[in-house]
């Protein structure tokens, strides 16, 4: 009877182990091809460019799509096989370039220039408004009337004519 | 001051539009490769004209070379075939890489079209090409003595290539061997 149970225990102990290992390799498997997307979704094909070597039809995002498989398969993470890709064909299959000395200035340009923008027009304004205020001192008050009296005249004769 | 500050504006037009007008000149579809400066990965491979020959990438050391990557699949390395053949008269060594090819019909290319090979080597799942970062033949490095890449050029080459862009670096090269 104690043996009889003991078989029963190890049997359901492999079953269950066995049970076990194939869901767990059935979710690995699905990581797996989550994360084989996602890298041939962010990774541009060198020959045909601004396509992803997802979409990309051409023999050599085949082979890149080929050995992602082969690496991801092998046990390799995101960032090794992004290196890899990197190393043979440069920055360039990164749709999103990693920050560094070369693409700083991609980076920060577009912020440079809008700041720049904004401080001129600051300064634009600022000047402006100063030489306004500057203006309403340049007339003295008989000159303020004069020139009343004289638009005036002008727009009398106008009507006249029309 | 005030006037050269009237005058930024222009200043900076001008910067743009020389950065705009130089991009206008740009290929982009020539990559900057990464393995400039890098030796050629390593390698155990078999001779396309003699499979039992293996190669590997000591057997490109000892002088400055070219080395080609080709398939007979591939319409334009016949045009650069004749290129090759002839500097390869002019004493200007040349590797070949059968990439990703049918060795019969690599063997049959090499006899009817001249071998300007010193060695071709027969990638036929392209591993060493994926390695050297290659995405369509032809493309050609350039290797110093030691077997350090120094340069590339993708796309067939012609003559005028030759002497425009690989001939003063391959010349460069010898020289630097000679001393």
């Amino acid at each position: 009877m104690r043996r009889l149970s003991l078989a029963f225990v190890l049997m359901a102990s492999m079953y269950g182990s066995n049970g076990l290992a194939k869901s767990s390799s059935l979710n690995s498997d699905d990581i797996l091809l989550q994360r084989y997307h996602d890298l041939t979704l962010v990774l541009r094909c060198p020959k045909c460019q601004n396509q992803n070597i997802a979409e990309s039809g051409s023999p050599i995002a085949e082979d890149l799509r080929f050995e992602i498989n082969r690496m991801l398969k092998a046990g390799k993470s995101n960032e090794q096989i992004i290196d890899f890709m990197v190393g043979r064909y440069g920055e360039y299959v990164l749709y999103d370039p990693k920050l560094s000395s070369k693409t700083l200035p991609l980076y920060l340009g577009p912020v440079v220039m809008m700041l720049s923008g904004c401080l001129a027009v600051a300064a634009i304004v600022s000047v402006r408004r100063r030489d306004r205020f500057k203006g309403e001192r340049l007339l003295s008050e008989d000159e303020q009337l004069r020139l009343i009296s004289l638009l005036n005249d002008a727009a009398q004769s106008s009507e006249k004519q029309s | 001051m005030k006037r050269l500050l009237l005058l930024l504006p222009l200043g900076l037009f001008l910067v743009l539009a020389a950065v705009l007008y130089r991009g206008l000149f740009l290929d982009p579809s020539r990559l900057p490769s990464p393995l400039i400066g890098k030796p050629v990965p390593s390698f155990l491979l078999s001779s396309t004209n003699d499979s039992s020959l293996s190669l590997t990438q000591d057997d490109l050391k000892g002088s400055p070379a070219l080395i080609n990557v080709w398939g007979t699949w591939c319409p334009s390395c016949r045009e650069e075939h004749a290129v090759l053949n002839a500097l390869a008269k002019q004493g200007v060594i040349i590797y070949g890489i059968n990439y990703k090819d049918d060795r019969a019909d690599a063997q049959r290319w090499l006899k009817n079209l001249q071998n300007p090979y010193r060695l071709t080597i027969h990638d036929a799942d392209g591993s060493l090409g994926l390695n050297l970062g290659v995405y369509g033949a032809p493309e050609t490095f350039l290797i110093d003595s030691k077997g350090i890449i120094r340069d590339k050029y993708v796309g067939a080459i012609d003559m005028r290539v030759w002497h425009e862009k690989l001939e003063p670096i391959y010349h460069k090269l010898v020289a630097e061997n000679k001393q």
